[in-house]
């Protein structure tokens, strides 16, 4: 017997197994993690819950009212990681939440404490940098064109 | 064949110029965009998109408003601003002449 939760993905209520409540909650924690500092989080987290509940109401039918872990580790699997673009932090301080708003949070408070220093993983920090490697990977692909 | 991840940091910097390209053909959604590029090797999933689209549009690249949907909840529909249409212009010109760069440099 599987122990099912109830959760509310940016307004919308589903069931889900246990398994795939905790790894859903790492997945939107992650997420969390990945976009600190970014001023637009909040709006992006809910931007992925609502794209998750989609897929998740993909999985649910007349008979059948709860997602599976199974079918959990597919949705984040399709959703991929969260990838932030060069330039898109820094510009709020992390976790300055507004007190007022508590109440449209959908998670636990805790995912929205500070979590160190936002880390890009961008390889550009800015769009000249992007145009120099991409000269130069390029000029490879054709000098190895060439000589082969 | 997959994607050559020896490309990635490219395609990675490409995927803006895409996007401004596909948003310049009209008002889409986030499933437009994913479907546009999912046959590509550019294929892009939500956890790159939605903060990439976030930053553009805080650049001032393009907007988005609410539509009601059939099918669900509202979506946000995107469209390209005066200043997107511009970056999308330079980029289309700066693309040109780097082919031309390389198909020269390569005789």
């Amino acid at each position: 017997m599987q122990r099912v939760i109830s959760i509310n993905l940016n307004g919308n209520a589903y069931q889900i197994d246990e398994a795939g409540c905790d790894a859903l909650r790492d997945y939107l924690d992650e997420a969390d993690r990945a976009l600190a500092g970014n001023p637009d989080r909040r709006e992006i987290v809910a931007d992925l819950e609502q794209a998750i509940a989609d897929k998740c109401q993909a999985f649910l039918g007349p008979h059948k009212s709860v997602v599976t872990a199974d079918e959990v580790a597919q949705i984040i699997k399709e959703m991929g990681p969260i990838e932030t673009p060069a330039g898109a932090a820094g510009e709020d301080e992390a976790g300055s939440r507004d007190p007022d708003q508590s109440q449209t949070v959908t998670w636990d408070d805790w995912r929205y404490c500070p979590y160190g220093p936002y880390a890009s993983k961008s390889l550009f920090t800015d769009s000249a940098s992007f145009w120099r490697l991409a000269t130069t990977e390029a000029l490879r692909a054709g000098d190895t064109a060439n000589t082969s | 064949m997959p994607p050559n991840d020896k490309f990635a940091p490219i395609r990675k910097g490409l995927l803006e110029f895409l996007i401004l390209k596909i948003v310049a053909t009209g008002k889409v959604y986030v499933a437009d965009i994913l479907g546009r590029l999912s046959d590509t090797e550019f294929a892009t999933q939500e956890g790159t998109l939605y903060p990439l689209l976030s930053k553009m549009r805080r650049d001032g690249l393009l907007d988005y408003e609410w539509q009601e949907s059939d099918v669900g909840p509202p979506r946000k529909y995107y469209a390209l601003t005066p200043r997107g249409r511009g970056q999308l212009a330079e980029l289309t010109d700066y693309w040109k002449r780097l082919n031309a760069t390389i198909a020269q440099l390569g005789r």
